[in-house]
């Protein structure tokens, strides 16, 4: 072959993987909030996140990041999706780790009670790794979510996401698909339903413990013994809402795991008055806090988090965290023009479905 | 291992890569390995009957040669002293001798193909015979799955002993070689039927390996992955939708039905055809086209000409030649002579000629009453066409046609259109009786109005997706008209300027990406000739 | 009437309007089709006597008038 041909070639491949390249970004999984959060956490800078919450939504609805920001200059941001898979954990934390090497985390093991196989979907995965840029990681965490799940799907589809997607010219491209749309809460979920109210019941269990899927108790102890191999700073969670006692004897068998291991673990739903939940006032439906209870769940942890982990206080770090100034500027005003009843009034006649975690 | 699958395409890169790193010497032996490698992720269990029909092939062709060489040398010597007659003789003891392999290979290697592909139909009409006679309880279908390419090899392969004991040209000597020729994988799935003649040199020769032909290669490959993908598997959908609920689409739905279906197996078939020919290309072997633009075709019989081109001319080669030319139909010529006119005597034998080639052509793609249907229909309206030929001619004069201009020719072209389209309802229709039922209904509703009344949208193509078929449609329509016209079109691509060029194929290329039915959520059309 | 006489007369009665004399590749060009190949062919057969096999319809040797003469005269 010739020299000019050669060079032809090679230029022509190099445009073909950049067309590509792009055309893989934008033909990915419709733009979730759990996805746009993550992109917000990529889009922050080097070592300048403290710590990093992760789990499903039992995580976004109850961490109102800024206000831990606003109480002790502390950067939390939470790496949530809704029905993220347990098994997932490990690699998110490993993906935070690249660019904040100092983070603590703060897992949430709702997920816990749920069997892995048949419990893991496809969106699931993918609102956590169709974000991730293709590395050694996303190959096991890829590989380790489908065989958890027991998800009889090519893993090419996960890095190449056009080979999956790109019928979406026919059901619906968006303007968002085109940008990298970022989280402006810092993670927090700030939609509509979470303004809501509705009654729920003052759980009333017992110390009872009931094993939970073998599956996911092999993928609970890996996540906390990597924790341990790798001396992180973890701490494991269960959010407050209204459980019913199967749940609990769940969770309590969750809390044995953690003793065993040696972790530290905290289930909220013992400290209800502590924390100063209403069960009247502070849910949008049976599994989640709205935008009240989350408030009064952040001050709690926060403090606990500041014990624990003391990170500093950088509220006038105008310099290198005005953008958290400006996340608190934003989810104020986002507040009161949601809390405004005009607005309200327009969806109380919706009869809001209870989410899955 | 489908061949618009990200497999397929790997395998290639592949075994290009491994032909070209071998000595030119060498190269064909490689191919020869390949084709096998690429036989065995199609199916090794039946790769016996290819493996026969190789090896039979070489067997008889060696032999029939032998008889040829030493016939001729005979005549050569002795050219002087025979007379007409003596050599007659001597040309009809060579083909005495040659004939007993000669007609045994052809039974045994033919029959072997109409088991496979006919047997079901042959118990189907047994067990319609023993319903209707009450005789017996009905026999149920064999699962056979046919061998890999079959219907394409064995033609190819008998074309050759045919060509041999007619002495066109001499036989293959070495059985590798011939091998390689047999299994040539890029023509295995959906043809191409090659002659010997016309290929071998290519794929015995070593070849150099050269950007230009490999690039052309992978144009022609996109380009059929563009007609296959993103226009056939879609516009099937309508197809589909039509003919399996035809009593909710009445009338001028049977003729949209019918050119979505005429469409879908256009775009399928030649489509799967330019992938393998730009496969083939890349190692450096041209392979007869199949399609020249039928839907330009004046008439019916330039339609044959321009449709499945390799299997027509087969069959004109070795089925319509061999009849008309045969001593029966000459004779049967002369004896008509004395009933009527000449010209009469000369077209009776031709038009059962015509009717037994298209009948066959019709069976050949499907064993059932309906295909042979589809071969009568062909059959008689182009014997009518050559019958009433003068009658036309008297009409146009009579009504002052201009039958040399385009006005006339688009007519023409319609009018061949037309006909072609309804012809695809009688294989399309999912039995005889819904044939004639859809025929009966087009024919006696009239709704124009499904045209403009949105009606279209809902025969299980979105919005969107009718006007990416119509703008795909146009493209193949513009390509086409170029082609008419004698341009080719990638050698004149590699006139222009390499960000043409460049826009050119990687639109091509994301075309087939983002448009293209395949992946996850989409079952891909198998390739309807693989079943052959 | 001599050979060339004959074959031009023919093939003026298979295809008319065509300057036979002056083509080369009257086959490769789509000039006679297969039915006019088998008009043609059997015209041949009557009228000069001559058995064509199947054998001997090939390009080279209908391509042009001269050809076609030269066919003739090989299966005399």
């Amino acid at each position: 072959m010739k020299k000019s041909q050669a060079c032809r070639f090679v230029s022509f491949l190099l445009i073909f993987l950049l067309l590509f390249s792009a055309f893989n970004k934008i033909f990915k999984i419709e733009i979730s909030a759990g996805f746009k959060r993550f992109v917000s956490f990529y889009n922050s800078k080097e070592d300048s996140i403290d710590g990093i919450y992760i789990g499903s939504s039992s995580v976004d609805r109850y961490w109102h990041s800024v206000v831990a920001w606003r109480d002790y200059g502390m950067t939390v941001h939470s790496l949530s999706s809704n029905s993220q898979p347990i098994v997932l954990a490990k690699y998110i934390i490993e993906e935070a780790r690249k660019t904040q090497p100092n983070a603590f985390f703060v897992v949430d093991l709702r997920q816990a009670r749920k069997k892995l196989k048949g419990g893991t979907t496809d969106q699931a995965i993918r609102q956590v790794t169709d974000n991730m840029p293709f590395s050694k990681n996303k190959v096991n965490a890829v590989k380790a979510a489908l065989e958890a799940g027991g998800i009889d799907s090519n893993p090419i589809e996960y890095y190449l996401n056009i080979i999956k997607y790109h019928s979406r010219w026919e059901t619906g491209i968006e303007r968002d698909d085109f940008y990298n749309i970022i989280d402006k809460n810092k993670g927090t979920y700030l939609d509509f339903n979470a303004f809501f109210t509705i009654k729920n019941k003052r759980p009333d269990y017992k110390d009872d413990v009931e094993p939970i899927d073998p599956e996911t108790e092999k993928a609970v102890r890996d996540l906390m013994q990597y924790g341990k191999k790798e001396k992180l700073k973890i701490l494991y969670v269960i959010s407050p809402f209204s459980v019913n006692e199967d749940e609990m004897k769940g969770f309590n068998y969750v809390g044995k795991i953690a003793k065993d291991e040696g972790v530290d673990f905290i289930n909220f739903n013992y400290y209800y008055d502590e924390i100063g939940i209403d069960f009247d006032k502070d849910f949008y439906d049976i599994r989640h806090v709205n935008v009240y209870g989350g408030e009064k769940f952040t001050k709690y942890l926060a403090k606990i988090l500041k014990e624990k982990f003391n990170p500093s206080d950088k509220r006038y770090d105008i310099e290198n965290y005005g953008d958290w100034n400006e996340a608190y500027a934003s989810y104020i005003s986002t507040n009161y023009s949601k809390k405004n009843k005009e607005v309200l009034g327009m969806f109380d006649e919706l009869i809001l479905e209870a989410e899955d975690d | 291992m489908s061949i618009t699958s990200l497999r397929f395409f790997i395998f290639v890169i592949l075994t290009l890569f491994l032909y070209y790193i071998t000595p030119k010497k060498h190269q064909w032996k490689t191919l020869l390995v390949i084709n096998y490698v690429f036989y065995a992720f199609a199916g090794i269990k039946l790769f016996v009957f290819m493996l026969f029909t190789t090896v039979s092939a070489y067997l008889t062709g060696r032999y029939m040669d032998n008889v040829n060489i030493s016939t001729n040398e005979e005549l050569e010597r002795r050219k002087e002293e025979l007379s007409r007659e003596e050599k007659k003789q001597i040309r009809a003891e060579s083909a005495r001798k040659k004939k007993v392999f000669f007609v045994l290979t052809l039974v045994i290697n033919f029959g072997i193909l109409g088991v496979f592909k006919y047997c079901n139909d042959f118990i189907s009409f047994i067990n319609i015979i023993s319903q209707k006679f009450d005789f017996a309880s009905p026999i149920p279908h064999l699962g056979l799955v046919l061998p890999l390419g079959i219907s394409f090899y064995t033609f190819q392969a008998m074309g050759y002993i045919i060509d041999i004991y007619r002495g066109k040209y001499s036989a293959e000597k070495s059985l590798f070689k011939f091998a390689l020729f047999v299994s040539f994988f890029p023509q295995l799935v959906q043809g191409p039927i090659s002659r010997f003649d016309e290929v071998a040199s290519q794929m015995f020769e070593g070849h150099k390996f050269d950007y230009i032909r490999i690039k052309h290669g992978f144009e022609l490959f996109i380009w059929g992955l563009f007609k296959k993908l993103v226009i056939a598997d879609r516009i099937g959908i309508i197809g589909n939708e039509i003919f399996s609920n035809y009593i909710q689409y009445p009338g001028l739905f049977v003729f949209i039905g019918a050119f979505c279906s005429l469409m879908q197996l256009y775009t399928d078939f030649s489509g799967g055809v330019d992938i393998m020919r730009g496969v083939a290309q890349g190692f450096g072997v041209i392979l007869p086209n199949n399609f020249e633009r039928p839907f330009f075709s004046k008439d019916l019989p330039e339609y044959w000409r321009r449709w499945h081109i390799t299997l027509n001319n087969w069959l004109r080669d070795y089925v319509f030649y061999s009849l008309t030319f045969s001593k029966r139909f000459l004779n049967w010529t002369k004896k008509l002579r004395k009933v009527v006119s000449k010209k009469e005597a000369k077209l009776i034998p031709m038009f059962v000629a015509i009717l037994i080639v298209r009948l066959i052509n019709a069976t050949w793609h499907g064993g059932g009453s309906q295909y042979f249907i589809l071969g009568l229909y062909h059959g008689i309206l182009i014997c009518l066409g050559m019958q009433f030929e003068d009658l036309f001619r008297k009409i146009e004069n009579k009504f002052n046609i201009n039958t040399k201009c385009f006005s006339w020719d688009l007519f023409r072209m319609i009018r061949t259109f037309i006909l072609v389209v309804l012809a695809k309802i009688i294989t399309s229709a999912t039995s005889l009786r819904t044939m004639v039922c859809m025929f009966k209904s087009l024919f006696t509703k009239f709704n124009p109005w499904i045209l403009v009344d949105g009606s279209v949208f809902e025969l299980g193509l979105s919005v969107q997706a009718i006007i990416l078929l119509v703008f795909a449609l146009l493209i193949l329509l513009v390509v086409g008209i170029l082609q008419e016209f004698g341009i080719h079109l990638r050698e004149k691509l590699e006139e222009q300027n390499i960000w043409f060029q460049w826009t050119v194929i990687l639109g091509g290329i994301f075309l087939v990406m983002i448009f293209g039915m395949y992946g996850p959520g989409f079952s891909a059309g198998e390739f309807i000739y693989q079943q052959f | 009437m001599d050979k060339k006489a004959l074959l031009l007369e023919i093939l003026e009665e298979v295809k008319p309007d065509v300057d036979f004399e002056k083509e080369t590749a009257i086959i490769d060009d789509g000039i006679l089709d297969s039915m006019d190949v088998v008009d043609l062919v059997v015209s041949i057969s009557d009228e000069f006597g001559v058995d064509i096999p199947a054998g001997e319809i090939l390009e080279e040797n209908f391509n042009s008038v001269d050809a076609m003469l030269a066919l003739i005269e090989k299966l005399d």
